[in-house]
């Protein structure tokens, strides 16, 4: 499902006075890719939990709205969210390996919060079989010790295309990878999002990966936009001082 | 199964050392069950003392006791010769298991239930802790008078003691389980509010997974090792406070028996109960432990992809 | 999500009323029996007297003054406390500092030792020892000083054991101090803080376990009070003198109440969490410091 989405006033807070990210205004291009880079700190996490709607849960005080089609969502409010969260947004942790708990089945967590069974049933076996993941009824055995973080990475990737959602966001999807993999995943990455017409977030540290899959780049630093566009920028040194060392190694990535 | 029969084996010497410590103190005790009789002869004295074989060194008692142990049986009591001290110790365990498990019941109720409100909705923590707080530090013996001034007395809702009906039970679990309740509700509080923050729980949020659904499914799950390790603690403060419960409520469990006979020097009884007690609690300890291999699949599945 | 902060936002108005309550009930305890002495009310039938002319709380049922009788009951029990949970301090620090610097055999044997201890019914061995062995405080305070010990030998040993592996511990012993010193000026000050937290905690638990036997008439024998005997006294005048047991124990559930918050406070401030198992002391950027809960 494809369908605009916009992050107006956002203002999230932690502890300090300071604000961890502070965006006017984000209108990420419905079903392409959204990159979302930065160093360590700038606010790029938490600008994913903005959008996936848990920033009640991670203990921030927020201002901002959330514009989902016809919904307004206050940034704040676990309540309004209630029906979105999940079923509009899904969210891949940055964690694999702490994206399920270790002690219950894998396959049921998966599909927790999804309503239509027989819809998802399909598609599951589709997307299982893109990311390269055993079949339902092995999945629907096995604990979430059992897999490795690659495989626990992909699994909370199809987690995260079902049933329909407009929003994907994905924090660091490649953090714990190596390139190999990393590049995998991007190319699966790439591949259902163009199926399913999804505008996907892909938060990241990794500018050599993300300008691989980014049809568009948001660079931020210190919780504030600093620079938008294509990915070409994420490639070019004389932009941005904080990073010498990352462009040193910076080489242009193989198109997809 | 295996894990059982482990378990099992290693709580024997923890049996052997309490009835032997049992034996040695009751038998250390200064006086006899026949000493404070009214103006006995010493003759008589020594013949009844002969009769049940109190007159022997320790050692010999000991085996003998052991011996009589592994029969089944505890010896006649001796404040009612003509009944044996298992029979007396067993009558009195029904109303005490039932009395038990009712405080239990509410206390795990209240426990789980305060602690995943204040967990859920922090604001309303405050004020849940203020109350857990009271019912924990107000003894037993204070709680159960007024809430038989309030309830049996005043109101004349229920009934003030003793025992004989399910109304019987209301105000003695509600005496015995509050304060416990009240301890719970602060631990699952904390412990719970911990779980909710992992990683795993907002994933699951992130699912979109209701408040009640997260605790259920995931918070829940990941609490319950600590969960069953407070079981046995518990289990414990419930038998304490079921002395004190049943001699207020004049409840004819065990715990009553236990004070009396102890100022009676009624050995057999005496040590039956303690016993019967520390049973008990190695048999909670197991079933916690157990529950705890059960519940977590990482400690059957070998195997890894 | 833990609010930690070595913060310290002075003195709150419920933090002042909580010291008040504790210091001044453990003055008024201490002093108060030699300024209020409980003698009879006089006259030919001692009788229980509701508050009013004279006696603030009322009398007994023997005719003495509550308030006299409360205040002489409180010492008993506090003192019994007191002593019992330094007696518990004591032979815990010892025997969980002596674990936690041995050989990693000993120190496994002597905390199983504990554990095993642990999973016995204490209390009723306790009820057991001061039915069997008469009423006298000396007793009593042994015997719940006993049960005491045990989970304090655990915060001790784990403490120890931690700050055995710090490096400013070997510094130290480089530097040329011998392990007594290293013992003194390093480990024991970072121990106070659990080890105090706890006995706070310890303290009231153990009052009221000196009530509890008081009560069930295996405490303290009259003519001396505890609160214990005085609330049985309640217990049993409770539809014709409701104020005894009122007074009573309405004065000893204040009083736990009052060190159980007290207590927690002083943890907070002190930076003492209270963990699984045991307590950790964590420092004010939340990383740990001190003992650790052992499984």
């Amino acid at each position: 499902m494809t369908a605009g989405m916009k992050l107006t006033d956002v203002r999230v807070y932690y502890s300090s006075s300071e604000p961890v990210l502070d965006l006017p205004i984000l209108e990420p291009e419905p079903g392409k890719i959204t990159v979302i880079a930065g160093p360590t700190g700038s606010g790029k996490s938490t600008l994913g939990h903005a959008v996936a709607g848990l920033l009640p849960f991670m203990g921030a005080r927020a201002v901002g709205t959330l514009h989902l089609g016809e919904h307004a969502l206050p940034l704040d409010s676990a309540k309004k969210w209630r029906g979105i969260c999940g079923k509009l947004v899904r969210w891949i942790p940055q964690e694999p390996a702490r994206a399920f708990t270790a002690t219950r089945p894998l396959l049921g967590q998966m599909l927790e919060g999804i309503d239509d069974d027989l819809k998802v049933n399909e598609q599951l076996v589709t997307l299982l079989e893109v990311a390269g993941l055993p079949d339902p009824p092995e999945l629907s055995r096995s604990y979430p010790f059992e897999f490795s973080g690659g495989m626990l990475q992909r699994a909370a990737l199809v987690s995260a295309f079902l049933p329909d959602p407009m929003i994907v966001v994905a924090d660091e999807p490649t953090a714990h990878l190596d390139p190999p993999r990393s590049l995998d995943l991007a190319r699966t990455v790439t591949r259902l999002v163009r199926q399913a017409s999804v505008t996907l977030l892909w938060i990241t540290h990794d500018l050599r990966m993300a300008s691989a899959v980014a049809d568009h780049v948001v660079f931020l630093s210190e919780g504030r936009i600093e620079a938008e566009g294509e990915p070409g920028l994420l490639l070019d040194p004389s932009r941005y001082e904080p990073l010498p060392i990352v462009y040193a190694s910076a080489r242009l990535a193989q198109p997809l | 199964m295996k894990l059982l029969r482990r378990r099992l084996l290693a709580s024997l010497p923890t049996l052997f050392a309490v009835i032997t410590i049992t034996f040695i103190i009751v038998r250390a005790a200064p006086g006899g069950p026949f000493r404070d009789e009214k103006a006995v002869p010493e003759a008589v004295r020594a013949n009844i003392e002969a009769r049940y074989g109190l007159d022997e060194p320790l050692a010999v008692q000991y085996v003998k006791f052991w011996r009589n142990l592994l029969t089944g049986s505890l010896g006649p009591s001796f404040q009612h010769p003509e009944r044996s001290a298992l029979g007396v110790l067993v009558g009195g365990a029904v109303p005490s298991l039932i009395l038990g498990v009712a405080a239990a019941l509410v206390a795990l109720l209240l426990g789980l239930g305060g602690g995943t409100l204040a967990a859920l909705r922090p604001r309303t923590s405050p004020p849940v802790s203020a109350v857990a707080l009271i019912a924990l530090a107000i003894p037993v013996f204070v709680l159960g008078p007024l809430l038989i001034r309030l309830f049996a007395l005043e109101l004349g809702w229920l009934p003030a003691a003793l025992w004989g009906s399910p109304r019987h039970l209301v105000l003695p679990a509600l005496t015995l389980g509050l304060p416990v309740g009240g301890a719970l509700v602060r631990f699952w509080r904390t412990v719970l509010t911990e779980s909710l923050d992992a990683p795993e729980c907002i994933a699951a949020r992130a699912r979109g997974l209701t408040d009640l659904e997260v605790v259920r499914l995931h918070a829940a799950p990941r609490s319950l090792p600590l969960l069953l390790n407070y079981m046995a603690p518990m289990i414990a403060a419930l038998v304490t406070g079921s002395v004190v419960v049943e001699k207020i409520f004049a409840v004819p469990g065990m715990g009553r028996y236990f004070v009396d006979s102890a100022l009676a020097r009624d050995y057999p009884i005496v040590i039956g109960a303690t016993l019967i007690y520390a049973v008990a609690l190695l048999v909670v300890h197991t079933m916690a432990d157990l529950a705890h291999a059960r519940l977590d699949p990482r400690l059957h599945r070998e195997h890894n992809r | 999500m833990s609010p930690s902060g070595a913060g310290s936002s002075g003195i709150t108005p419920l933090n002042a009323l909580l010291l008040i309550i504790v210091i001044g009930g453990a003055v008024a305890a201490v002093f108060g029996p030699q300024l209020l002495p409980s003698q009879l009310a006089g006259g030919i039938e001692p009788l229980a007297l509701p508050p009013g002319a004279g006696h603030l709380l009322g009398t007994d049922s023997l005719g003495r003054d509550m308030l006299a009788r409360l205040l002489e009951g409180m010492r008993t029990t506090l003192f019994v406390g007191l002593a019992a949970t330094l007696l518990a301090l004591v032979i815990g620090t010892l025997y969980g500092a002596a674990a936690g610097l041995a050989g990693p055999r000993a120190d496994e044997t002597m905390m199983r030792g504990v554990d095993v201890a642990l999973a016995l019914p204490f209390m009723i061995l306790v009820i057991l020892l001061v039915s069997l062995f008469g009423r006298s405080m000396l007793l009593l305070f042994i015997a719940l000083g006993l049960v005491a010990w045990l989970p304090l030998a655990r915060v001790a040993r784990a403490g120890v054991h931690n700050l055995r592996e710090e490096p400013y511990l070997e510094a130290a012993r480089m530097m040329g101090g011998s392990r007594g010193y290293v013992l003194r000026a390093h480990l024991f000050p970072q121990l106070g803080a659990p080890l105090a937290v706890y006995a706070t905690w310890m303290l009231p638990v153990v009052m009221m376990q000196e009530a509890f036997l008081s009560f069930l008439g295996l405490g303290v024998a009259p003519p001396r009070a505890s609160w214990g005997t005085l609330i049985a006294d309640g217990v049993a005048r409770i539809e014709t003198a409701p104020w005894i047991l009122l007074s009573a124990g309405g004065s000893l559930a204040l009083w736990l109440i009052a060190l159980h918050l007290a207590g927690e406070r002083l943890a907070r401030r002190l930076n003492v969490h209270r963990t699984t198992g045991a307590l950790e002391r964590t420092t004010a950027a939340g990383e740990p410091d001190g003992g650790e809960a052992t499984a």
